[in-house]
């Protein structure tokens, strides 16, 4: 009788038969990705955290590595360069006067010049040489100073280039040397010597500051890098643990009620009456700073966000059938615990989580641009922006502005993906 | 004499509402604060025999619902005794104690919220008798399937969740899921009310085949006299905390003798011609935070005399098997 009477039922919905069951993730996922912002949002979080992730392989400098940092860089405007140090030689060059000759000059391994030749003849009479230094190729590209002849015998005088007012050397240019004479009010009877420095002005360019350097020489964008890195670091594991925490605490007290109930939640009424950066500054005051006391002070002022979600949301589910029934069938208060209320209280603690990430990172901020965050050995943007500040008057507005475009552009990635989740997540909103 | 499966003695549930420390001060100070108690089960003595159905009648809030948890061990009762096959429940220890927990067991009324959204019908039918080693892993799929079968329910949906059934199926999940682990005696709380009508009665017909096949006892809670007359060999009345009459479903129907059930069994709807005006009973139903004196239903019941404003009637016997709560059969 039961078979026949009541078999109709299960066919009664033929659409259910057909339509394969849609798990809820990918319900969720296809309600998120009908706001474009959102999905713009996920796009640019994502994209945060792998650089945030792969900084130091991406990164084109490391920031906190004082050998790669020049002093002389700092303060560069975005688009300039860091160079090599310039190619310079000091050649000895040596002539008998009283035979025609020529010498291979030896030049540095750097040298932008394949081989130099000088060949000289002597200029009838025993008073003056003519000289060709030919450099293969030509020096004329080489941007660099004017070549300077040093040392010439006394008395000697050329026929190209200047003389210093006072001093012993010649300017002369580099075209100049192809052919000149060297004149003596002596006679040029002895092999002499004489000095020609070559000094480049400029050169080779190693890596381009695209957005500038600080005021000890970094390069922004790696330092901005390493400091979403710091940022990111610091937000999620605080804000885990301060999730761990709040979670447990607002699941006993629901559960349990009573007095610990009141307790829990008293003192989470008594923190959330403060505000958050107040409570923040005094613990940072109490431990000190460094990395794990920024983050110890973060997780205790956020846990008690958690710690409220969660009991309201506990609350809910507990007056719920399904776990008056777990408690029927006499599973153990662990198991009603963590395999009915708890999953089913976690879609609002996802997305405090995510809200809470960006508020961390932002409190980060705050205290490192106050001084008493991050130390400076590990800068976050917070740091990076209070670095910047003092020349931001002085119209290098760069060292301060583009981490704190980063610091926004982070929180409203984080944002709006929340908000999102808030919607996708939420029930009553589903169609 | 067999011993009835369930037996009450004088079971109360009250819910307390304690004092704050902010009113606990006041009331140190002279205010005239004090602690809320809601009487939601005053002093009910039953008796369910072994293969009975029970109707378990009354309006919104006369406790029939927080009657039926304390019986399914949900609530426990704030003073008397419950018995599972003559031992009391709260003494019981370990193994038996598990044993009596698992052999009562109760559907309830919102077939939505009554199974856990984030497991699938396998789940839920078997975590239980899985937990309690009823069952070994290897043998989850075909218990699940049995019982699904037993229940009506097409065991090629046992990979689904709750939110991809209809009111009806989510309610036979239910049912597998009580009776995943073999109970003798089955609490139903509304469980068809939120059903409509063709529904309901194929649930009510599945009922009354379990009953058959396992032999179960069922205590089945309801609002609704014409399923409960359809249903249970006894009926039991309870207004505001207390039970007022109980007596077989036939001779209830035929002769209510409580003012109480006489105006309810009136008042019931019927497929009937004639134009019949409906007197509903005069009041609302008091608060239990706050019942009136004597004879809980004094205030609206018709024959009140004086002695029922003082003196609250007890459920005496009128007939075999017949009781009564009302100063009227004395007179």
């Amino acid at each position: 009788m039961s078979d026949v009477e009541t078999a109709p039922e299960s066919a009664m919905l033929p659409d259910q038969k057909v339509a394969k069951p849609v798990p809820p993730a990918v319900r969720i996922a296809r309600d998120f990705v009908e706001s474009p912002l959102a999905v713009v949002g996920l796009v640019v979080l994502l994209v945060i955290i792998l650089v945030a992730i792969f900084a130091p392989l991406i990164a084109p400098q490391n920031p906190y590595d004082l050998s790669e940092i020049r002093l002389e860089d700092s303060r560069q405007p975005p688009g300039s360069q860091r160079m090599t140090a310039p190619w310079e030689a000091d050649l000895v060059l040596s002539v008998d006067p009283r035979t025609a000759g020529r010498t291979e000059i030896d030049l540095p391994p750097e040298a932008p010049v394949d081989s130099a030749v000088l060949s000289w003849s002597a200029a009838g009479g025993a008073d003056a040489v003519t000289m060709a230094l030919i450099f293969d190729p030509p020096l004329d590209d080489f941007p660099m100073e004017p070549l300077r002849l040093d040392d010439l015998p006394r008395g000697a005088e050329l026929d190209v280039g200047e003389k210093h007012s006072f001093r012993s050397f010649w300017t002369v240019e580099p075209a100049d040397l192809e052919s000149f004479t060297l004149s003596s009010s002596r006679a040029l009877d002895q092999p002499f010597d004489f000095e020609l420095a070559i000094r480049g002005t400029e050169g080779e360019v190693l890596m381009t500051y695209l957005l500038g350097t600080d005021g000890q020489g970094r390069d922004m964008l790696s330092a901005i890098m390493y400091g979403l890195r710091t940022s990111l670091a610091v937000g999620v594991v605080s804000c885990f643990f301060a999730m761990i925490i709040g979670l447990s605490l607002g699941m006993i007290a629901a559960f349990f009620g009573g007095r610990l109930e009141n307790l829990i939640m008293r003192i989470v009424d008594l923190q959330l009456s403060f505000p958050t950066i107040l409570v923040a500054l005094m613990l940072l005051a109490i431990l000190g700073s460094g990395v794990e006391k920024v983050m110890l002070a973060l997780i205790i002022v956020q846990w008690a966000y958690f710690a409220r979600t969660a009991r309201s949301v506990a609350l809910v589910e507990r007056g719920k059938e399904y776990v008056e029934a777990a408690q029927c069938l006499a599973l153990s208060r662990t198991r009603v615990i963590f395999r009915h209320l708890l999953p089913n209280c976690l879609p609002p603690i996802i997305v405090v989580a995510t809200v809470q990430v960006a508020n961390a990172i932002a409190l980060e901020a705050t205290l490192s641009f106050l001084g008493i965050g991050l130390p400076v050995t590990e800068p976050s943007l917070g740091l990076l922006i209070s670095n910047g500040f003092e020349f931001m008057l002085s119209g290098r507005y760069w060292i301060s502005v583009y981490p704190g475009v980063a610091l926004l552009i982070t929180i409203i990635a984080i944002n709006l993906v929340g908000d999102r989740l808030r919607d996708a997540l939420n029930p009553r909103l589903l169609r | 004499m067999t011993t009835p499966i369930i037996k009450l003695e004088s079971v109360s549930k009250r819910f307390v509402k304690k004092l704050d420390i902010a009113e606990k001060f006041a009331r140190r100070l002279g205010a005239s604060v004090q602690e809320h108690t809601v009487h939601a089960v005053d002093s009910v003595d039953m008796e369910i025999m072994p293969g009975e159905v029970v109707g378990l009648v009354g309006e919104s809030g006369c406790g029939k619902s927080t009657l039926g948890r304390c019986v399914a061990g949900i609530h426990r009762p704030s003073d008397g005794v419950i018995r599972y096959q003559g031992e009391d429940v709260m003494k019981l220890r370990g193994k038996k104690l598990l044993e009596s927990q698992l052999n009562v067991q109760m559907i309830f009324q919102d077939p939505m919220s009554s199974l856990n959204p984030r497991l699938k019908v396998t789940d839920i039918i078997s975590e239980a008798p899985l937990f309690h080693g009823l069952i070994k892993r290897g043998e989850v799929d075909d218990y699940v399937a049995m019982t699904m079968q037993r229940v009506g329910l097409d065991p090629s949906y046992s990979q689904r969740y709750p939110h991809q059934f209809s009111g009806g199926q989510r309610q036979r999940i239910g049912i597998a899921r009580a009776l995943a682990v073999r109970p003798d005696f089955i609490v139903c709380d509304e469980a068809v009310a939120a059903l409509d009508v063709s529904i309901q009665a194929q649930v009510l017909n599945l009922f009354m085949d379990l009953r058959e096949d396992l032999g179960l006892t069922y205590l089945f809670i309801s609002h609704d006299l014409g399923v409960v007359e359809h249903l249970s060999d006894r009926v039991v009345i309870m207004y505001l905390g207390r039970v007022v009459e109980t007596a077989r479903t036939e001779e209830l129907f035929d002769s209510p003798n409580h003012p109480y059930t006489q105006a309810l069994l009136a008042e019931a709807p019927r497929l009937q011609t004639d134009r019949r005006v409906y007197a509903p009973i005069k009041g609302e139903i008091p608060s239990p935070l706050h019942p009136p004196k004597g004879c809980h239903f004094n205030p609206r019941c018709p024959h009140a005399m004086d002695r029922c404003r003082t003196e609250a009637p007890k459920l005496k016997e009128i007939a075999p098997g017949r009781a009564s709560a009302c100063h009227l059969n004395d007179g």
